[in-house]
């Protein structure tokens, strides 16, 4: 073989591969083309439909508009005309597509784990409710928060069958924080926050950016952080042991001992009560309240944080999941700190507030579940709960479910559907109608948008069937209005149970404001009863005897109808007021203390996408990388790495965290924010029978005993748990490095220095792009030159002193574009596809962490580096100022992804494929993409082309309005961090923001001249730009840059995917 | 000489090898990641799939069509009807956008759902249809006076098939006759308010094609050529009508 060559080689290889190609006929299959025997009127094909519905995610019922391509919804965006989330949709509410087309759904109703017909199951059922009655046993209901007409239906079912509904919404705190406003104020309803005109936000745990909160919250948190909306630029305080999402974003953070909270706002109390000479009833309760000495929160700190309160309008937060040792006491200490800083009645307010009605406290859950245990409980009726995955394992609640029938509302399986279950699939939020009231007066419709795909049957209907079955008298629910005249027969009945067609709903656009002409208030309907032939009928009769009279309208209850779909609710505005304080006495703020063995504290915090865990089998919620650890598919623990390195742990190793109650076996994350003496475990992960996406991690819950403060809310941090080192660690990391190490990747900006007519390079330091001395005596700045933008120059904005780090751009990225899914062993490999990151880098050093998130897409760098190495001409820039990448044209040499600073490239190291039934959710305006392929951010092309379409049949370009939120995570963006435009068009909103003082290019000095800006956060912290000269000898950045620290969480490198 | 004669030798396994791998197992799935349940990966071919026949009994040339290139009038495929566009568009002159009616609205410019047909043949005599005459539960012929259908065999035979499927109301199953792959994105839309005539790409449907067949190519290079130089563009786009040819060359024109 001597004198055969390597280029020989290739030549025969060559001929002889061609030759085996040319054998190949250019034949394929036939494809059928099938069009509609009748075309309904609102399809065509090839355009897609807007319906407004509802997100049923969580309780806090944001308003949604479903994309319909030919029948089949493809994405969820928020409703632009709901109070509640104004168009934005956070990363939950995006994922609830994922539940209409998971592969785990039941196909139709189960009776003892056999498939049975709805005949069947519903006689089962019919038998179960009839036995439990004969022998005097109790009916219960624990279900996910309902209200509206739907909860008027459960609250009517449940009672005539003698029992009463409980809803359960296990991390939300809202049990605590009812029970402290009932002692403060006697009122038993919750206070709305409102964050915006807020100059000091106090949290005390709640983690308002993530689990706590919801969109309209974090709107108004941005709104006050933005010196262009309020003229001022807010303060945020957190108290907690740990640092979550909104500690990550806070400017002080104080770690206060585990169940200090209360002391720490007690005593914060006392202060701005001195302060701010406050005379009114609270100050008996606050003026005694002692040093938070074993708080471990420096007095000097709490002086401090007084004085910005005392000075300008506040809001304080009550407590969240882990910080609820003492929940009740800590929300009545925030409610008084309130009170005292005469935020009672402007930041905080009564009148318009979250409705609670049917919530039941902790206590309440566990002693339904003792009962089914007991045998009390004859008929156990679950919709959406899962008690035997979300209470603490010591209470054993599988076994009791077991003890009773249980009659599940359920499209996946659970682990609480036990062998004996009798199973009724309702049917994905996209598929029923409904309605909810989250907001007293925010009344939002839920339509069917699609035709339902499996077997299913409303909740309404078979509750609606089973009364009339057992021949329930109708009876009245509880807020029965003067019903006199007799009901209007709603029309439009689903028949058969099965949703109404898809011609029933009404399109949104164009989206109309409701006419809501003063008028005499008509004569109301009567209440619908139990007598409804379906839940349509219901849900009609409801709100004509109960939203429609609310509104005034005189246009008949059939146009207010039509125009209520249209929009997707009724939202009406209700007086906000104050309240006045009743306590008489101060609460025992005394710290709660942890009982058991060990030396850590243990806390358990949601998880921001699997929330309690609902959402765990769902793959953007697993696969999106949690935004503190960046951890994907499973549990972990968070240590600070100094504990780290007392156990002598490696980044590879799991942990065992072990309590009286019982140990699990975990990865653990280095956080610099968390206590020294504290260990937290994320929920959400470890379901034993929840979906093929639920399987990974270990259920906390396990760890931690039934112990409840006096209002009956669990007690998450009871226990103290022993830390020690476990096998290889089980979980899959994303981001590798958590330190910037110098490169100029994320600054962040002084308070002190806005305004002084800084630029980029004094205000953060940053470099030069070098300059060759030859291009500089031809007085040129770049060796290539500009690219020719004619007509636009696509350009976003990320305002990173709005952005949270909550993820919703990176899931709407996952829907938008047909994301694959690749499963922890890929992402193990860095082979992630997400086409936006959520990079965190973490600058040690001071007293409060500084963590900075950052979105990084694609730059579309006008010098693009991954341009010029292509060697098929598959990536180019186009004329809109576009970095085009062809998939169809990709060899996948990878040359392109090495060469990108910016790591923005993802490549396809196998045909990554979605189960089948994904299949009907993908976009169908982007290709999929197979393996041997480069992909990355496009800034949604396929949107901008449909913009551009549209625009172009009346001869325009696109308007900047219309540019603004079109891409999909600008569109989704709860604070509005992004702003997309044409920075050829001066007038818009993204060439100005781009002339901001906070603007900087990333790796600016590299003179990619990228089409992304990124306006650094403000920071109230002391100035530290100099100008020019001793920021570029010693680094970049204004914060410290890595210790060893770092090296105990983290010593992997910043490469994600190459 | 002596050299190519190794290079052969030495090559010619690895491709044997390489293909009887391809054949036998249909493919060689990269890599086993015991994941595939949840995560699935396609399966991959370490050369280009040999002749479809040969690999997959269940394929036959019945069922294929060449997949681009002008093909003649002995291309034509087979479909449920025998339908005409000689006959609809030509001889009765009805518009192509009264069928495909949207056309000018949006990307797809959509087969006409069977109720379409239906608008006409219920009324033309031919066929009994049920639902507009009540009482028949069947597709009938419509007999003349001599007691023989008033169409021909063969068309009252297609008019019953049509019939049928919208008795049973099932789609009519045609066969694509235009069927790009699916990572181009062509928009009808753009293309007809642009000015550009359905002959243009669909051939002379109303005089020549008794059964429809594809007479544009459909590759890249065809597009291309309207793209670079049609007329239309300079009539729509005067004074920019050079920019408007070099948009028109972006490859996410067409692929996104």
């Amino acid at each position: 073989m001597s004198n055969l060559n390597r280029r020989d080689f290739i030549k025969v290889a060559g001929v002889t591969a061609a030759a085996g190609a040319a054998a190949c006929d250019p034949r394929v299959p036939m494809e059928n083309v099938l069009p509609y025997v009748v075309q309904p009127e609102q399809i065509v094909p090839g355009t897609p439909t807007f319906f407004a519905t509802l997100c049923n995610e969580c309780p806090s019922a944001c308003g949604t508009v479903a994309k319909v391509r030919e029948g089949r919804v493809v994405k969820l965006e928020g409703n632009p005309e709901h109070p509640a989330n104004h168009g934005r949709l956070c990363s939950r509410g995006q994922q609830g597509i994922l539940g209409t087309y998971s592969p785990d759904r039941f196909a139709g109703p189960m009776v003892g784990g056999a498939a049975a017909t709805w005949d069947a199951a519903l006689a089962e059922a019919s038998k179960a409710i009839s036995e439990a009655r004969a022998a005097g046993k109790k009916v219960a209901w624990l279900g996910q928060q309902r209200s509206g007409a739907t909860g008027a239906l459960i609250g009517a079912f449940v009672g005539a069958l003698g029992g009463s509904a409980h809803y359960w919404e296990p991390i939300s705190g809202i049990d605590s924080l009812r029970a402290a406003t009932k002692a403060v104020f006697g009122l038993d309803t919750v206070p709305s926050y409102d964050l915006a005109p807020a100059h000091t936000v106090v949290s005390f745990g709640a983690d308002f950016l993530g689990t706590w909160g919801n969109v309209s919250i974090e709107q108004g948190w941005a709104d006050s952080r933005d010196p262009a909306r309020g003229g001022f630029i807010s303060r945020t305080v957190c108290v907690e042991p740990r640092v979550g999402t909104s500690s990550a974003m806070a400017d002080l953070h104080l770690a206060c001992a585990p169940g200090t909270e209360a002391s720490v706002a007690m005593a914060l109390a006392r202060l701005v009560a001195q302060k701010k000479g406050y005379s009114g009833p609270a100050l008996a309760l606050v003026s005694g309240a002692p040093e938070p000495t074993e708080s471990g929160v420096p007095a000097a700190r709490l002086e401090e944080v007084a004085t910005w309160m005392a000075a300008n309008p506040s809001v304080v937060l009550p407590g969240g999941v882990h910080t609820s040792g003492n929940a009740t006491e800590l929300a009545i200490a925030t409610l008084l700190l309130n009170e005292v800083a005469g935020n009672v009645g402007a930041t905080v307010t009564f009148g318009q507030t979250p409705t609670v009605a049917g919530i039941a406290s902790h206590a309440e859950v566990a002693a339904l579940v003792k009962a089914c245990g007991a045998g009390e409980v004859g008929v156990l009726f679950l919709d959406g709960a899962d008690p035997a995955y979300a209470l603490p394992a010591e209470l054993g609640a599988a076994d009791a479910l077991g003890r009773t029938k249980v009659i599940a509302f359920a499209n996946e399986p659970n682990d609480s559907l036990g062998a004996g279950a009798i199973v009724l699939p309702p049917g994905s939020t996209l598929e029923t109608w409904g309605d909810a009231e989250a907001m007293s007066g925010w009344h939002t419709l839920q339509q069917a948008v699609m035709r339902p795909l499996k077997d299913t049957r409303g909740m309404g209907d078979v509750l609606l069937g089973l009364a009339q079955a057992l021949q329930l008298a109708p009876a009245a629910t509880a807020t029965a209005p003067a019903a006199e005249a007799p009901a209007a027969v709603p029309t439009a009945a689903p028949t058969d149970g099965a949703a109404p067609p898809l011609a029933d709903g009404v399109a949104v656009a164009p989206l109309g404001a409701l006419e809501a002409a003063p008028a005499p208030a008509p004569v109301a309907a009567a209440l619908p009863t139990l007598a409804a032939p379906d839940f349509a009928t219901w849900l009609k009769g409801w709100w004509e005897a109960v939203v429609f009279p609310k509104t005034g309208t005189s246009s008949g209850f059939t146009s207010f109808w039509n125009s209520s779909l249209q929009r997707g609710g009724v939202f009406l505005s209700l007086a906000r007021t104050g309240a006045a304080v009743v306590l008489g006495q101060a609460p025992a703020a005394a710290p709660a203390p942890a009982s058991g063995s060990g030396d850590l504290t243990l806390l358990l915090f949601p998880h921001p996408f699997l929330h309690d865990g609902r959402h765990a089998n769902k793959p953007w919620a697993q696969e999106v990388p949690e935004p503190i650890s960046s951890y994907t598919w499973g549990t972990w623990a968070e240590l600070h790495p100094k504990t780290a390195e007392k156990l002598g742990l490696t980044k590879t190793d799991a942990v065992v965290v072990k309590t009286d109650k019982g140990q699990i076996e975990v990865a653990w994350f280095g956080s610099l924010g968390i206590r020294e003496d504290v260990v937290a475990v994320v929920m959400g992960n470890g379901h034993k029978a929840a979906g093929r996406y639920a399987k990974y991690g270990a259920n906390p819950m396990a760890l931690v005993g039934d112990v409840v403060d006096s209002a009956g809310a669990l007690h998450f941090g009871s226990a103290k748990a022993t830390v020690s080192k476990g096998g290889p660690t089980p979980i899959e990391k994303y981001l590798g490095n958590i330190d910037q190490d110098g490169r100029g990747i994320n600054y962040t900006v002084s308070i002190e220095d806005l305004g002084k007519g800084y630029d980029e390079h004094t205000i953060f330091a940053m470099h030069h792009p070098p300059v060759d001395a030859r291009l500089k005596k031809a007085g040129l700045n770049d060796m290539y030159p500009e690219p020719e933008h004619p007509t636009y120059r696509f350009a976003m904005a990320v305002d990173l002193n709005r952005c949270t780090g909550c993820g919703a751009c990176e899931t709407a990225c996952f829907a938008e574009n047909n994301t694959a899914i690749v499963g922890p062993t890929e992402v193990a490999k860095s082979r992630h596809m997400g086409w936006i990151r959520l990079s965190r880098y973490w600058e040690a050093g001071g007293e409060t962490p500084d963590l900075r998130f950052q979105p990084v897409m694609c730059q579309q760098c006008s010098h693009a580096p991954c341009e010029g190495v292509c060697p098929v001409l598959a990536t180019y820039h186009n004329l809109d100022g576009l970095n085009a990448m062809i998939y169809n044209r990709c060899v996948g040499t990878r040359y392109c992804g090495n060469n990108c600073p910016y790591t923005a490239r993802r490549f396809n190291y196998h045909s990554y494929l979605w189960p089948e039934s994904f299949h009907m959710m993908l976009n169908p305006e982007v290709s999929t993409r197979e393996m041997g392929v480069m992909e990355k951010c496009t800034f949604c092309v396929q949107r901008l082309r449909s913009a551009k379409d549209s625009y172009r049949d009346q001869g325009m370009t696109v308007p900047d309005s219309a540019l603004r939120k079109i891409t999909a995570c600008a569109q989704a963006c709860p604070t509005d961090a992004i702003t997309f435009g044409n920075a050829n068009d001066p007038e818009g909103e993204v060439s100005k923001l781009w002339k901001s003082e906070r603007a900087f290019a990333m790796l600016g000095e590299l003179n990619t001249k990228p089409g992304v800006r990124y306006l650094a956060r403000i920071q109230h912290i002391p100035s530290k730009a100099k100008g020019h000269g001793g920021g570029h000898a010693a680094g970049h950045g204004d914060g410290g840059h890595g210790d060893a620290g770092h090296g105990g969480a983290d010593a992997g490198g910043h490469g994600t995917t190459h | 000489m002596a050299q190519w004669k190794r290079a052969l030798l030495f090559s010619a396994p690895v491709f044997v090898a390489a293909g009887a791998i391809a054949i036998t197992a249909n493919g060689v799935q990269a890599q086993d990641t015991g994941e595939e349940a949840t995560f699935p990966q396609g399966v991959h071919y370490l050369l280009p799939p040999p002749s479809p026949i040969l690999s997959d009994p269940e394929r036959s040339w019945g069922t294929e069509r060449v997949a681009y290139g002008a093909v003649g009038s002995e291309g034509v495929l087979p479909q449920p009807i025998a339908y005409s566009h000689k006959l609809h568009a030509g001889t009765l002159k009805i518009e192509c956008e009264y069928c495909h009616f949207n056309a000018r609205r949006s990307s797809h410019a959509g087969v006409p759902p069977t109720e379409t047909c239906m608008n006409c043949h219920a009324n033309v005599p031919g066929v009994e249809v049920p639902g507009k005459k009540p009482g028949v539960t069947e597709c009938t012929p419509t007999l003349g006076a001599d007691g023989k259908p008033v169409r021909s065999t063969e068309a009252t035979a297609a008019l019953m098939t049509l019939c049928d499927y919208h008795t049973k109301g099932e789609p009519v199953p045609w066969v694509k006759v235009h069927d790009l792959p699916d990572f181009v994105y062509f928009t009808h839309k753009r293309h007809v308010r642009g000015g550009v005539a359905c002959q243009e790409c669909h051939g002379q449907v109303q005089d020549d094609m008794t059964v429809a067949y594809r007479v544009g190519e459909l590759t890249m290079g065809w597009c291309l050529n309207c793209h670079e130089d049609h007329p239309k563009v300079d009539e729509n786009y005067g004074a920019r009508a050079e920019l408007r040819r070099a948009e028109m060359k972006d490859c996410w024109t067409c692929h996104k």
